[in-house]
């Protein structure tokens, strides 16, 4: 049965894996390009940003099945189907939101490939400690960004989501300048990444891992009490 | 449990202040083909999705199988044993018929492969085409296949037949009576078309405005009601009050039209006891108990 | 095939199907120890709800027209075709009456109207009377 739930949830996310791999592919290009020219600190930025985007679109869709504007009636279409099966909305929730965590995961590592084998051809050489620790406190970080797209997903319908979810973002940013630089995600990925020589900023990554779960937990209560 | 696979108590539902159920007690017996009439925007689908618990309504109770729909626990093991038909007919667009088939299947351990490789073949169902290049009859019938082959004891189906062609809807009418004919299984099913509740219902439901106006055994409706024409002599006029059991009086010349929905007898003695009168009584048809609630109400 | 029905007239379609199946032996279509398609068979061909079927199959029983033997199915009982008999009395009876009628110059349907009254008529007597003692 769950199996199943996976299947559908790859079925709705492969075109939406395939946009964030063109993602990924472009920028590592656009680095390449800049080659030796640009500084370390211009790639861990760039990073930065395709990451945003990533969560930002791998996040999408809860557990609705189809974009609003295809279902001939209702708001919702197949996914009254959906929630007519015999499954609990958190499995339903949970499946979708974990595939599309993996394959954000997938996206962040083929990223990370890229930056070192950019760091290879000429950045300078990065210790390969240093590229591990910025790879984990990407993903780290990014998957509290990756749930806050689900959370805002499970109220917000298609028309809507992708703005909601950049303008949460911009909001997560705004606030980060007046966050403590111990729990200071933004910073972790950025100026003090592992990858510039720093120390691991175990703080922010334990404080992103807890507020995915705060995340993850509100779009459950939200979901579980939605009607559809 | 009860006699019934259905049973609703003072079902309220209001959506933005708009009440969509108001008190609604429906009650379904088991093993019966229950037809649940109303005009559009009456109530059916709000309590279909009450049912299969997509909706929390605002007050009453909803039980199915002696367990309530409004838990989402109970809900589903409630879903477990039900065969549903939405009122969209909308399927995952990604996927093709092999592939919806094979999904589903996953989820009901009674999956009936028989009933599956049978309606396949009845229904020509071309099994790698993707749903969105499916004509809406075929995506309808690929619903009742999905419903059908879960093994379920309740079907329950939001306009089954909804944009059918006329042998489209005989096969599958037919195949719901196959289906009810072969064991326990009860099929509670929404419709706008009297006369095809007509001929496979033998209980119904009619609600109006989020309330239900009449319910009951289709052949006892049919017994209590009768149209019952008098014809008066020419000097005498229709008397002021009839006796309790008349529904709906409509006088056309010296021919009153009486629709009774009891005491029917008494109704026709009253009427022969005039000076003059010619006493008829005719059967009453579905649609035109429907037609007189409705408009009444 | 041995029955149809009129889903629009009205008449509840249990009844219309006792009917078919008195009609049947009247006519001698049926005889006695012939067996009738069962619940489902007619339930599906007639696209009727079984149950409707299994009403009339029921009443047909206790009207002692019908024997039905679990398991087997339906047949059709001596004493109906006994009955049959009786109808066939009847039949005259009828057939004089309508002759006559006729020759009052009263169409068909005049005929069938005034039938039918007669017969309301007696149920609500008889009805009446019952509920006197």
């Amino acid at each position: 049965m769950w199996q199943m739930l996976i299947y559908k949830s790859w079925m709705e996310t492969r075109l939406k894996l395939l946009y964030a791999l063109l993602l990924i592919g472009g920028s590592s290009a656009l680095m390449f390009s800049v080659g030796a020219k640009a500084p370390r600190s211009q790639a861990v930025v760039t990073a930065q940003f395709v990451l945003l985007l990533l969560a930002g679109t791998l996040s999408g869709s809860g557990i609705k099945t189809q974009p609003a504007f295809t279902a001939t009636k209702g708001l919702h279409g197949s996914t009254y189907y959906t929630l007519s099966l015999p499954v609990a909305r958190l499995l339903l929730l949970a499946t979708r939101a974990t595939v599309g965590w993996l394959e954000l995961t997938f996206g962040l590592g083929l990223q990370m490939c890229g930056l070192w084998a950019l760091s290879r051809s000429g950045v300078g050489s990065i210790e390969p400690s240093g590229m591990l620790g910025h790879a984990a406190v990407m993903l780290a970080c990014g998957t509290w960004l990756y749930f806050t797209g689900v959370f805002m997903d499970t109220f917000l319908d298609e028309q809507w989501r992708n703005q909601g979810t950049l303008v949460m973002f911009a909001l997560l940013l705004w606030l980060s300048s007046h966050t403590p630089d111990a729990i200071n995600i933004f910073k972790a990925m950025n100026e003090a990444s592992p990858l510039l020589g720093h120390a691991m900023p175990w703080g922010a990554m334990a404080f992103s891992f807890g507020m995915a779960s705060v995340m993850f937990f509100a779009a459950w209560k939200v979901i579980e009490r939605r009607e559809y | 449990m009860s006699d019934f696979i259905i049973e609703t108590h003072q079902l309220t539902k209001s959506f933005k202040g708009q009440p969509a159920l108001r008190g609604l007690d429906l009650r379904v017996p088991a093993g019966s083909i229950f037809g649940f009439l109303g005009r559009n925007g009456a109530g059916k689908t709000t309590t279909i999705k009450t049912l299969m618990g997509l909706l929390q309504p605002d007050g009453g109770t909803a039980m199915v199988f002696g367990m309530p729909a409004t838990h989402e626990a109970s809900s589903i093991k409630i879903r477990q044993r039900i065969g549903f038909v939405t009122e969209d007919k909308e399927l995952y667009p990604y996927m093709t018929v092999e592939q919806i088939i094979r999904f589903t299947r996953a989820f009901y351990p009674k999956w009936r492969v028989d009933l599956e490789r049978r309606y396949l073949q009845l229904f020509e169902l071309p099994l790698k085409r993707k749903i969105p290049d499916l004509s809406k009859g075929m995506r309808s019938k690929l619903m009742l296949l999905l419903a059908i082959s879960r093994g379920a004891e309740l079907l329950i189906l939001d306009e089954p037949t909804d944009g059918l062609d006329p042998a489209a809807i005989e096969d599958v009418l037919r195949e719901l009576v196959r289906s009810a004919a072969s064991g326990d299984t009860t099929i509670f099913f929404s419709s706008h078309q009297l006369h095809e509740v007509e001929g496979i219902a033998d209980h119904i439901g009619i609600i109006d405005r989020g309330k239900m106006i009449v319910t009951g055994a289709l052949d006892d409706l049919k017994a209590q009601y009768q149209r019952i024409q008098v014809v008066l002599g020419d000097w005498v006029s229709p008397p002021e009050h009839w006796v309790d059991g008349v529904e709906h009086i409509r006088q056309e010349g010296r021919v009153t039209s009486i629709l009774a929905s009891r005491n029917v007898d008494a109704i026709v003695q009253q009427a022969q006891s005039l000076p003059g009168a010619t006493v008829e009584r005719f059967p009453v048809t579905l649609k035109e108990i429907f037609l007189e609630h409705v408009r009444s109400n | 095939m041995l029955f149809r029905v009129n889903q629009s007239s009205g008449i509840p379609l249990y009844l219309q199907l006792m009917e078919q199946v008195k009609h049947a032996v009247e006519t001698g279509a049926l005889r006695a120890g012939d067996q009738l398609p069962t619940i489902r068979k007619v339930a599906v061909d007639l696209v009727v709800n079984p149950n409707t079927v299994v009403r009339a199959y029921r009443e047909l029983e206790h009207e002692g027209v019908i024997e039905v033997k679990h398991g087997s199915g339906a047949f059709i009982r001596e004493t109906a075709v006994g009955r049959a008999s009786v109808m066939r009395k009847a039949q005259a009876v009828v057939q004089s009456a309508i002759e006559r009628l006729s020759s009052l110059d009263l169409s068909d349907e005049e005929i069938r109207r005034v039938f039918e009254n007669e017969l309301a008529q007696a149920r609500t007597e008889k009805q009446l009377g019952k509920a006197k003692t």
